[in-house]
């Protein structure tokens, strides 16, 4: 700063400006005004004296009689005085009053001074107007600075960044300050340079801006259309590239779904399936990607749109296929299939977690016994593959009562979107046809056949791209039941929530009428299914509100069942419906943000902390993946001030909902909480670094819960191994250091553990499912590829969370799961086997974990295996810390692969295969840094980061920009020559290697556990 | 100077830009396409949580011993091998190469080693490099005597700093900017103005240049650049006070924040500035509280000219407050032989002798002036005469004033007269003047346990209890967190996240705390 600016204006040689302040109370107007300027020039220098006389100089900017020149340079003093005293918004208050020429940026000496105010003004400007926005009273301050003068300096900042063209600097203020005009201007703006390609990624990034930053779903909503508007208006220009336009088409598609109008976006699709090949094929990929964004409604209006404009034109291939992608479960198949045949469940861990069960007598424990049959489920979720369960039928036998409808139940999450086969498999236990000759519904049993009708629910309900003719099908089916079984409480329980699964959002009017003659029935078991299949059926809708996306005919009808409800859930004195209802309030309000507040408000108010339970889902939902301040701040409120345990739970849990877009945010939040001395906010803290950090194997998350693994209350521990469970999620086994092993050997030894209570057990056993859910090919993320929240996965957690109360709500996981494939489909839906996507990563990295090997040893020896590990771990603290010592100079590169070799080594000697792993890793060559995988794979969240597409070789996805994720659409670049090609053909029981179905073992009543008792020494003694 | 010590200074001088081209590389690494998740995790995170000033101030802690030894001709060469004169850094590289034009021999020497190694210039760390360099330079030039040649080179160093300062400014978000600069900068500045000081004694800045440290001060401000800040406001201060403006210095001292996280050596030298300006406008009090903290808050180990300074202060303040100081103040170490007309002076004003006070003030008239603090000395002749009253009031219960002025060496009764009222009027003596008679007569001792004056220093002192003891007990408070690296220790992660031993760490901060004095 010395040599390039020199005091530009009138360098004086005053060193103080005490004379000149002293002329300010002057009487002469004149003799006032020269020293005045005086100051100007001084001040930059001598602001610390002139700030002795701020007070005067004020009077003199704000006294009227005063000549206006006097006052103005009095004003522009004091601004300089305040921005000096590092006061940005005083010195923008006076600089206000000093007239033109302030904000002039040409004099070189004051560039800090105006940029400072610049800055200060656009600040408060947002604050002025986001207040406004928000209804807020107007308070004194906001009076102090004139809104029109600032607008102008606001306005000034717009026009440079237009002439600038940093246009998105210019959105940022625009969505900030929440004034769509702007929003408008700035579009037009940027569409008058007339590059396409511009206004079409500043588009992008308002989009994406709009959609994860804007607060205000209003706000959004308007933002979102304006949008919308241009890209069509881009869609319809002729003279904008291809490629452009192709891009526009698959954002306004995205902008559709945000502001849920159907037409369009059908409108787009069909315009592409009618263009060319390619075009058709991108037609396709928005089909497959609505539907992978889980919000079923809106799919299925879409394709009823669809349709309307098929019948006008001549129907072609396309639009077959487009509609067999919407509604005719053709995705489901493709997950199915893949799950299938992909699947890498280890049958060994099921094998070892029965032994332990049967081992230390806890076969006994229906409550482990029915965790361990879910854990079997999850393992296999989505799989088909029932094997364990045909060979372990005397096994399976053990369960009665509600285990036993817990069992049924489970085949749904086995077959989860196996449609094809659903009634064929579940034929042997669905209870007679109710509507039949002699058929008598009586109070007792229908254990097997209320879990059976849950089934079917599940296996419909699960997928979000199942067939949707087959779900009403179904769902028509179970609503015959649920009518008539009023007596009997399971299977009225099993029918409500299959009726609940199959008519997903659909808002029907009759299904939510005899749901809700279901409750009036009082009984506890079935109201609480029956409420929350209320909330199932009309998921979303946000029924009961002012505003809702209820079709108008019969928003009234339900508005009205929906208020009975709440009267309904004050009267009755069974928690469990208050529950089911107040859950089913929560599914309702999903992805309402601001609408639903008013529910939320009364609920959160309400005497009953059922209701204020309920009122916690309802916010984590309404705001899920918005990670809304105003929702996070209340959720942490009541995580601290409620009185009711539950309540605070939920609350924690919430957090994770709302935050699950910027995950690392929530173990940060709950980090306190975790430390909190009331174990239910612990447990739950727990649950929401699980839920948010599912699947990420994040070293910190990890390390936060570890310690809750030893905590004192037993349910904290089943918190912390589920929570770690789902972190760990389709992690290979280098994930966090190779911690995961340990952690896979601690749930297998707590299970085993006499000195753990139940519950502990429990999440240990539910924990061993997580972690290799669905044949560890499925992943547990609320989020879709496009950044939508997937209505089922979080209507899923949600409910699945419900286990705490209720067992039976554990299937709901199979709701939350996702399958993570990657698959290439040509135009004929076929896939052709030669495409392949390239890795940038080591193939170790993202491997499957390696699979258990049988242990011929009695289980003593795996009590010393656990010893074993923590000296190993010594050891390797002091090998490591050695090898420190001489490899000083080791590039830091090479240290992390010395750690994992000396880590090996004593990890090594407890385990024989590991030895053998060793040595043959010793003789293989360095892992190479890229692979390819072929076509169809897995591919994890994760994982995509690192992929990419050669564009090299012959199938060239249609849209290239995207990560490979999901279901991609190919070209073929050399039609012509022969193709390999595989067919996607769901796994039927017929042609199963094992041909025969699984045999219907018959649940038989309690006599039969003198056999299993008699059994048990027999098992023990292999 | 033998050759072989000097490659061996060159080749650590070598060895700690390495340094700092590493730990900020490192820094910057997240760039690089690195497919290992764990290092791009790590390397986000150290970008998060690790500012680059930070890395480069406690370089320039841990590098202080090099720096002490290099000479000028370790730096050219090393400035001419490690800097790229492709790039902007060339001018910094030029400059410092004119400096020492290497001797024949050198030349064939650095040859020699050029052949030996391809020269690999420096990437991340080229900026804060040449500017430190720059200062290293400044500072032998300084030691040198050089200091016209000091002044020059600092002008033009500070010119080069704020340019980098400015362009990173222009387009940078977090990575690439100049923030590893700051403390280069706030140095720069330092040693600017000793050596201007230098240059002339009494010197004090003109008034174009003040503008410029104070636009210089607001451009800190404004970038949140807290050691230039504080170094700037220190540096204006005392210029003024240089200059003695004490009513300007106080109204800059009242309307400038001084940065909370500025270092505790500038925080020191604000004190004793406020200190400074407090005492000589009469506030007593204040100044005494800033300047015994800041003698606490004062290295213990080194920089004994500034606590030699600040101690004379403090006893003139202490004399001036009505208090004798501590006897052992006087004889503590490395402060003996300077302070020996202070407690000459000391001993005059406990007895109360004008005579011997006057004597000893003329007698170290130069050697006051020179300590700047011989106005303040002569506000003490009050207190003296003050004092000398109250010996003889509490001796005597009637004495003339004729003898008063005797005693207290006041020229007549008359001069008595006055400051015995005075006296009785502040409440130094408890007295009634008989004018007729011409004799002063005291009064009793009233019985101080009447009064609230008990209550009030019981209060006094229960308060200064009360704060020892919160201090104390939250000086024991443990860290937020601290438990879990402990937790971390026993699981044997230590060494993955701290990789210094706590030897290391002790000896960077001593070297930190030596380094600015």
């Amino acid at each position: 700063m010395f040599a390039p600016a020199p005091i530009s204006i009138a360098p004086s040689n005053v060193s103080s400006a005490t004379g000149l302040l002293s002329m300010l109370t002057e009487s002469s107007p004149s003799l006032r005004k020269a020293a005045l300027v005086r100051l100007f020039n001084v001040v930059d220098t001598q602001w610390h004296e002139v700030a002795q006389s701020l007070p005067d100089l004020e009077a003199l900017a704000e006294d009227v009689e005063e000549d206006i020149e006097v006052r103005q340079l009095a004003a522009t003093v004091a601004s300089r005085v305040f921005f000096y005293l590092e006061e940005p918004e005083q010195a923008l208050r006076l600089a206000l009053e000093s007239g033109e020429g302030v904000f002039d940026e040409s004099n070189k000496k004051s560039k800090a001074y105006v940029e400072c105010l610049v800055g200060a003004a656009v600040d408060t400007y947002i604050a002025i107007k986001q207040k406004s926005n928000d209804g807020d009273e107007k308070s004194e301050d906001d009076a102090a600075l004139p809104i029109d003068k600032l607008q102008t300096i606001v306005q000034i900042m717009f026009d440079r960044c237009y002439s600038e063209q940093k246009f998105e600097h210019a959105l940022g203020i625009a969505l900030e300050a929440r004034e769509e005009a702007k929003v408008m201007e700035i579009f037009e703006k940027c569409g008058e340079q007339g590059d396409a390609s511009k206004l079409n990624s500043l588009l992008q990034y308002a989009f994406h801006a709009a959609t994860t930053l804007v607060a205000s779903k209003v706000f959004r909503f308007q933002v979102v259309q304006i949008i919308a508007q241009h890209l069509t208006q881009m869609m319809e220009d002729n003279n904008i590239p291809n490629a452009i336009q192709k891009s526009c088409a698959f954002s306004l598609a995205n902008a559709h779904q945000v502001l849920r109008t159907s037409k369009p976006v059908a409108n787009i699709i069909s315009k592409l399936l009618n263009g060319t090949d390619d075009d058709a094929l991108l037609g396709l990929q928005l089909c497959f990607d609505l539907v992978e964004s889980g919000d079923q409604t809106f799919v299925n209006s879409v394709s009823s749109d669809l349709k309307s404009e098929t019948d006008s034109e001549a129907s072609s291939d396309n639009f077959e296929k487009a509609l067999k992608v919407l509604v005719g479960g053709f995705s489901s198949e493709l997950a199915i299939a893949f799950l299938h045949k992909s699947s890498d469940s280890d049958p060994l861990i099921m094998e070892n977690l029965k032994s332990a069960l049967e081992q230390r007598g806890s076969g006994r424990n229906s409550v482990l016994h029915n965790c361990a049959v879910m854990a079997h489920s999850f393992l296999n979720a989505g799989t088909t593959n029932d094997a364990f369960l045909r060979d372990n039928l005397e096994w399976m036998k053990k369960a009665s009562n509600w285990a036993k409808f817990s069992a049924t139940g489970s085949l749904g999450v086995l077959h989860a979107g196996h449609i094809t086969e659903a009634m064929t498999l579940l034929e042997p236990y669905l209870p007679a046809d109710p509507e039949g000759e002699n058929a008598v519904v009586t109070s007792e049993g229908g254990y097997a056949e209320g879990g059976s009708l849950y089934a079917l629910g599940l296996i419909h309900g699960s997928h979000a791209g199942s067939s949707a003719e087959k779900r009403s099908e179904t769902n028509d089916f179970l609503m015959k039941h649920l009518r008539n079984s009023h007596a009997n409480e399971p299977i009225s329980h099993g029918a409500a929530l299959g009726v609940g699964l199959t008519a997903l959002g659909t808002n029907k009017l009759d299904v939510v009428n005899e749901l809700k003659d279901l409750i009036y029935t009082d009984s506890a078991v079935s109201g609480e299914a029956a409420g929350i299949a209320i909330g199932l059926v009309l998921v979303g809708s946000g029924a009961g509100n002012v505003r809702n996306n209820l079709d108008p005919n019969e928003a009234e009808e339900i508005n009205e069942v929906i208020s009975e409800l709440k009267t309904y859930a004050k009267e009755t004195q069974h928690e469990k419906i208050i529950r089911g209802i107040v859950m089913g309030m929560a599914l309702i309000n999903y992805g309402q943000e601001e609408n639903a507040d008013y529910a939320i408000d009364e609920m959160r108010g309400d005497r009953d902390p059922l209701m204020r339970y309920g009122a916690q889902y309802a916010l984590a939902l309404a705001y899920c993946g918005t990670g809304s301040n105003k929702a996070v701040r209340l959720l942490l409120h009541t995580a601290v001030s409620d009185v009711s345990d539950d309540v605070r739970m939920a609350a924690v849990i919430g957090l994770a909902f709302v935050l699950y877009k910027t995950p690392k945010r929530v173990p940060e939040l709950v980090k306190l909480l975790l430390e909190s001395f009331n174990p239910h906010v612990r447990y739950a803290s727990c649950m929401a670094v699980g839920i948010a950090m599912a699947g990420s194997g994040d070293a910190e998350s990890v390390a936060l819960l570890e310690p809750m693994l030893k905590d004192m209350t037993d349910f904290v521990r089943q918190g912390a191994l589920l929570g770690t469970s789902l972190i760990y999620m389709q992690q290979s086994d280098q994930c966090n250091d190779r911690k995961i092993k340990s952690f896979r050997e601690k749930i297998s030894s707590i299970v085993s553990d006499k000195h753990q209570t139940t519950l502990t057990k429990m999440g240990a056993i539910m924990a061993t499912g997580i972690l290799d859910a669905g044949g560890r090919n499925c992943s547990f993320d609320l989020g879709s590829k496009n950044g939508f929240t997937k209505m089922t996965s979080a209507v899923g957690a949600a409910l699945w969370l419900q286990h705490w109360y209720w067992f039976p709500m554990m299937h709901m996981f199979s709701l939350a799961i996702t399958p993570t494939f990657t698959i290439g489909l040509n135009k004929d839906f076929k896939y052709p086997k030669s495409f392949e996507i390239k890795c940038n990563s080591k193939p170790s990295l993202f491997a499957y974990p390696k699979r258990l090997e049988e242990k011929k040893e009695e289980k003593k020896k795996r009590v010393e295996t656990v010893t074993l590990s923590t000296t190993a771990k010594e050891k390797a603290r002091l090998a490591r810390k050695k090898a420190k010592e001489d490899g000083d100079e080791v590039m830091e590169e090479e240290t992390p692969e010395v750690k994992e070799e000396v880590k090996d080594e004593p990890m090594d000697e407890s385990k024989e295969e590991a030895t053998e792993e060793k040595k043959q890793k010793k003789k293989r060559e360095p892992e190479p840094l890229s692979y390819r995988l072929s076509n169809p794979c897995r591919i994890t969240k994760a994982q995509a980061e690192y992929c990419e597409f050669d564009l090299e070789q012959r199938y060239r996805p249609v849209r290239t920009e995207e990560k490979p994720y999901g279901v991609i659409l190919v070209t073929d670049s050399t039609p012509g020559e022969d193709e390999d090609l595989g067919v996607v053909k769901p796994p039927s029981i017929e042609s199963e290697d094992e041909a025969d179905p699984p045999e219907p073992f018959e649940w038989t009543p309690p006599e039969e556990t003198t056999t299993a008792k008699e059994e048990e020494p027999q098992a023990s003694a292999e | 100077m033998t050759e072989k010590k000097e490659a061996t200074t060159q080749e650590k001088l070598i060895e700690a830009v390495n340094r700092l081209e590493r730990a900020l590389s490192n820094q910057a690494s997240y760039k690089t396409d690195e497919k290992d998740t764990d290092a791009v995790i790590e390397a986000a995170s150290t970008l998060i949580h690790s500012n680059p000033a930070k890395i480069v101030k406690r370089w320039l802690a841990t590098s202080s011993g090099i720096a002490a030894d290099v000479g000028l001709s370790d730096i050219s060469y090393v400035a001419k091998t490690m800097l790229n004169p492709m790039t902007l850094s060339a001018t910094g590289r030029d400059l410092l190469v004119q400096l020492s034009p290497p001797p024949e021999e050198m030349q064939t020497e650095g040859d020699d080693s050029k052949e030996e190694k391809e020269p690999t210039y420096l990437s991340a760390s080229a900026r804060e490099v040449e500017c430190y360099f720059l200062s290293l330079a400044i500072r032998i030039l300084w030691r040198a005597n050089e200091a016209s040649k000091a002044l020059e080179l600092s002008v033009k160093a500070i010119q080069i700093t704020t340019l980098y300062i400015e362009e990173a400014s222009k387009n940078a978000y977090g990575v690439g900017s100049a923030n590893g600069l700051y403390p280069i900068l706030a140095r720069l500045y330092r040693y600017q103005s000793l050596v201007a000081e230098n240059c002339s004694p009494g010197f004090h800045l003109e008034h174009g240049q003040r503008a410029e440290l104070v636009n210089a001060h607001r451009m800190a401000v404004i970038r949140r650049d807290v050691d230039t800040q504080a170094t700037l406001l220190n540096i204006m201060l005392r210029d003024l006070l240089n200059a003695n403006q004490v009513e300007q210095a106080q109204k800059l001292l009242a309307n400038s924040s001084f940065p909370e996280l500025a270092s505790n050596n500038q925080l020191c030298r604000h004190l004793y500035f406020s200190g400074r300006i407090q005492a000589l406008r009469l506030e007593y009090t204040s100044a005494f509280s800033n300047l015994s903290q800041c003698l606490r808050k004062a290295p213990t180990n080194t920089g004994i000219g500034f606590r030699i300074a600040a101690q004379r202060l403090l006893i003139v303040v202490q004399l001036l407050m009505g208090e004798i100081p501590e006897r052992t103040i006087f004889f503590s170490e490395g402060m003996k032989g300077e302070l020996v007309p202070y407690m000459k002076i000391t001993q005059a004003v406990r007895r109360g002798d004008l005579a011997v006070f006057h004597e000893t003030v003329k007698k170290f008239t130069d050697r006051l002036k020179s300590d700047g603090t011989y106005t303040l000395i002569s506000r003490l002749a009050h207190s003296v005469v003050k004092a000398g009253l109250r010996r003889l009031n509490t001796s005597y219960s009637r004495i003339s004033l004729e003898d008063i002025a005797h005693r207290l060496g006041l020229p007549n009764a008359t001069s008595a007269e006055f400051v015995v009222s005075k006296a009785v009027r502040d409440g130094v003596i408890d007295a009634t003047i008989y004018h007729e008679e011409g004799y002063v007569q005291s009064h009793d001792l009233v019985d101080v346990y009447a009064t609230t004056e008990p209550m009030e220093a019981f209060h006094r002192r229960i308060a200064y209890c009360l704060t020892t003891h919160n201090d104390a007990v939250r000086s024991m408070r443990y860290p937020p967190d601290e438990y879990k690296k402990q937790l971390e220790a026993s699981r044997g992660m230590r060494g993955k996240k701290d990789d210094k031993s706590d030897e290391e760490k002790v000896q960077e901060i001593e070297e930190e705390l030596d380094d600015d004095y």
